[in-house]
């Protein structure tokens, strides 16, 4: 399985936790993508500041999403300035939606199982 | 790892903490990216100054209509003695108003990182302009130049779209199914909230109009102007609202 597949087809198989990726998963990574979810796209340095990440570990997490397909990466000036953004894909949303949709399920059946105890 | 961050979901928290981090980073994300304020009080203000051609010079005895004005006036409708005036007004407003927006929420991404699909709402306000414009012909031609079972069967949507577009209170629908997409875009309550308060007030002046029986002498120099004036505080309201958050946020 490609860590494409993995991070968007694992969804509605089994235990919920079989629906998380390792991919998206991360939470640097699942912060990424969140960001990136809300808007049409997202600088370099908005993502720095906001997950308080260094350059070099946001590019490391940059660069896996963008292995998996999940983001796209455009390199581009603003003035003089480069500027670096972020742009969610149609498969990252969708990974990013089935890790939510895990994440739900699994806290349903934490909730049931307490209910029940 | 090395990694400092405090604000990322961690994977080592419960499904629950993790769910109430990544709805944190939307909201947090969503604050940033917002920037309604700006068309909101730009529209508002622009109904606002339409103002004085909303006026007639005396107490206008019955409805006016059947103006020769040209056809890309049609935004100004038919009743007013202003008519051709406002519609060059309005054609000129919305399109500026929209590109402007269009202009801001590009800056604006710049300026945060963080940018909004501002070109749906634009696409949406230049289309309703030039539906502005062409509706009135159609309208006409559905109404006066067709079968009698085809002006009757469409009479109860043809006649009060007509109403609207004559009392040139369109650009009015224009803006406000703009800000129902914007909402939309932008994902925001607030929005949603004004955008709909704002096409019900639209809606509810048009519906006053059609359905009262007026008189000749019921309406006077103002009535048309109190019509097209009565949504645009909403707008104001909202968008200076919209303004002061986003200052506090940034202070």
């Amino acid at each position: 399985m490609s860590s494409n597949d993995e991070a968007v087809g694992a969804g509605n198989r089994g235990h919920p936790t079989n629906g998380l990726s390792d991919t998206v998963h991360q939470r640097n990574r699942l912060g990424i993508l969140t960001i990136a979810a809300e808007a049409e796209r997202v600088e370099v340095a908005y993502l720095r500041d906001a997950l308080e990440l260094t350059a070099g570990n946001l590019s490391r997490h940059l660069a896996v999403l963008e292995e998996a397909d999940l983001i796209q990466i455009e390199r581009g000036y603003h003035g003089r300035r480069p500027k670096t953004w972020i742009r969610i894909t149609e498969q990252g949303q969708a990974a990013l939606a089935a890790e939510i949709n895990a994440l739900r399920e699994l806290l349903r059946r934490h909730q049931e199982f307490r209910a029940a105890t | 790892m090395s990694d400092r961050s405090s604000t990322a979901p961690n994977s080592g928290d419960t499904p629950a903490e993790l769910l109430a981090s990544v709805t944190a980073l939307q909201r947090r994300t969503r604050a940033v990216r917002n920037a309604y304020w700006l068309p909101l009080l730009l529209f508002g203000l622009l109904m606002a100054a339409a103002a004085p051609l909303y006026v007639e010079s005396v107490d206008p005895l019955a409805m006016r209509g059947g103006q020769d004005n040209p056809a890309l006036t049609g935004l100004g409708g038919d009743f007013l003695e202003r008519s051709a005036t406002l519609g060059w007004y309005w054609l000129a407003a919305l399109i500026g108003g929209y590109l402007l927006s269009l202009w801001w929420y590009r800056w604006h991404g710049v300026r945060v990182g963080v940018q909004t699909p501002a070109r749906p709402y634009v696409i949406a306000g230049i289309v309703g302009t030039i539906v502005g414009l062409v509706l009135p012909i159609v309208l006409r031609y559905l109404l006066l130049n067709t079968a009698t079972a085809v002006s009757s069967a469409t009479s109860w949507v043809t006649t009060p779209l007509l109403g609207i577009s004559d009392r040139g209170m369109f650009p009015h629908l224009v803006i406000a199914v703009g800000l129902l997409v914007l909402a939309r875009l932008e994902r925001s309550r607030g929005l949603t909230v004004v955008a709909a308060v704002y096409a019900a007030a639209v809606v509810l002046v048009n519906i006053y109009f059609q359905t009262a029986n007026f008189e000749p002498g019921d309406l006077n120099r103002y009535s048309l102007l109190l019509a097209a004036l009565l949504p645009a505080p909403i707008l104001l309201v909202g968008g200076g609202i919209a303004l002061l958050n986003t200052i506090k946020r940034s202070a």
